[in-house]
């Protein structure tokens, strides 16, 4: 088959359109809760706020800017060349982004240590390039990373939240439980982190499942 | 059919321009941001250095603040030590000396690096200011295993070093009641024997690289010194 023939269709604006895709990336199309993305930092930096939202500020910055950059350059891509841009693309902007945190952040830089790094093999972001980057322009791009983004604040957050007050009775280091009630430090620990995002997703599913059953009965 | 050299261009052409740019930005934004990079890197190793030296009695509630070469541990009852720091190179190894304003030296602490079970340990030792035991241990970079290798960054591993003695090497055992039968013995962390060997072996290299070098400079140093207080008499 020739070349020619694999080109992509003509990338117009016939998507969704950007207010769409941001609400999507929100609540609907969640990529922690709805679509189990990302689950590496997921479970892995939020014993505590502080590094989750470390790491949501550096997967924003990395989805927006790959994002948004693939948009840009979406006419000229090959198909069977487009992984390899958008990998080239996002590794560029995560070194970026590790190099800042090590600059003005540096102890949560220490913190996260291989997990900002890793950020490149975060599904999220290349599942974004592929659905909404290569097809629409800049604007619905930055719209649909800016939703993603804030869903993965979600994500992170409600997750980071639970293992921080039931582990160690702190919210952002501030202390929110009383002394007396006991902690739990297996929450703090690698188990505590699969059993928070258990118990939100059973939760997320269940607030889903509310509207089907209620129109059953 | 295309000559195989203008495919390869016609494909890749993207690819190469991207190269190209992306890293143009990674070169500016690494010699902007290295010089920021490296004082952060060194301020942190500083800012390590009095809790390998002092007792931890006097550092507890302390806070430590880094400007330039000087170090001021300020103590919970509001009393200011301020520390200078002279760095030098000893064996290839780092050496970091500590002394209070004006004063003899403190103690050391050196910087010591070799293999560990997943990749290079960074570590710095404390040795005290009579060159006869070590004070301290810290573990600056590792990758050893999550919740198990890991553990050589804890107190509870840490602590077998301090107070050791360096005139001996140290040696790793897996009982507690053996590790507290003598001093210089190290506990090995349950399933990470490999970790725990590989930092008792760069602790050991690093002081046996440096310690005899540090005692000949002080006894050089000492009739020195004896014969400039003679001349003062």
């Amino acid at each position: 088959m020739a070349v020619a023939e694999l080109e992509l269709p003509a990338a117009v604006d016939d998507g969704p359109t950007a207010a769409e895709r941001f609400i999507a990336g929100i609540l609907p199309e969640n990529p922690t809760f709805r679509q189990l993305l990302g689950m590496c930092p997921t479970l892995a930096v939020t014993a505590a706020m502080k590094p989750a939202l470390t790491m949501v500020a550096a997967t924003a910055f990395v989805l927006i800017s790959a994002n948004v950059m693939v948009s840009l350059i979406r006419h000229l891509l090959k198909p069977h060349l487009r992984i390899l841009v958008f990998t080239l693309t996002i590794a560029t902007f995560v070194t970026i982004a590790d190099r800042l945190l090590a600059a003005y952040l540096y102890p949560m830089s220490v913190a996260l240590g291989p997990y900002v790094p890793l950020i490149i093999v975060n599904c999220i972001i290349i599942a974004r390039c592929e659905v909404c980057g290569s097809k629409q322009g800049p604007f619905t791009a930055f719209a649909d990373a800016a939703g993603n983004s804030l869903g993965f604040l979600i994500g992170l957050g409600s997750v980071a939240t639970v293992r921080e007050i039931l582990g160690m009775g702190t919210w952002f280091g501030l202390p929110v439980l009383p002394a007396v009630v006991p902690r739990w430090v297996i929450m703090v620990m690698p188990p505590g982190a699969f059993i928070a995002l258990a118990l939100l997703l059973a939760l997320v599913n269940w607030y889903q499942a509310r509207p089907k059953r209620r129109a059953e009965v | 059919m295309n000559p195989p050299r203008a495919s390869f261009f016609s494909q890749s052409w993207l690819i190469l321009l991207l190269g190209l740019l992306f890293g143009g930005a990674l070169v500016a934004v690494h010699t902007n941001l290295s010089p920021v990079i490296a004082a952060n890197q060194r301020a942190e190793t500083l800012r390590q250095l009095p809790g390998l030296v002092l007792p931890a009695a006097e550092l507890a509630g302390a806070e430590i603040t880094v400007s330039g070469d000087r170090i001021a541990v300020r103590r919970a009852s509001g009393e200011t030590l301020d520390l200078a720091v002279a760095e030098s190179e000893v064996a290839g190894h780092q050496l970091y000396t500590l002394a209070a304003a004006g004063g003899a030296p403190l103690g050391y602490v050196v910087r010591g690096i070799g293999s560990g079970y997943a990749d290079d340990i960074d570590l710095l030792v404390g040795l005290s200011g009579d060159l006869e035991r070590l004070t301290g241990l810290f573990v600056l970079s590792q990758k050893e295993t999550p919740a198990l290798g890991d553990e050589i960054t804890k107190e509870p591993f840490r602590r077998w070093f301090t107070g050791a003695p360096a005139t001996a090497p140290l040696v790793v055992v897996k009982s507690a009641a053996e590790a507290e039968s003598a001093p210089g013995r190290v506990l090995a962390l349950t399933a990470a024997t490999i970790s725990s060997r590989s930092v008792c072996d760069i602790v050991n290299a690093t002081v046996a690289a440096v310690r005899p070098q540090l005692a000949a400079a002080a006894s050089a140093a000492a009739p020195a010194e004896e014969g400039e207080t003679d001349g003062g008499r």
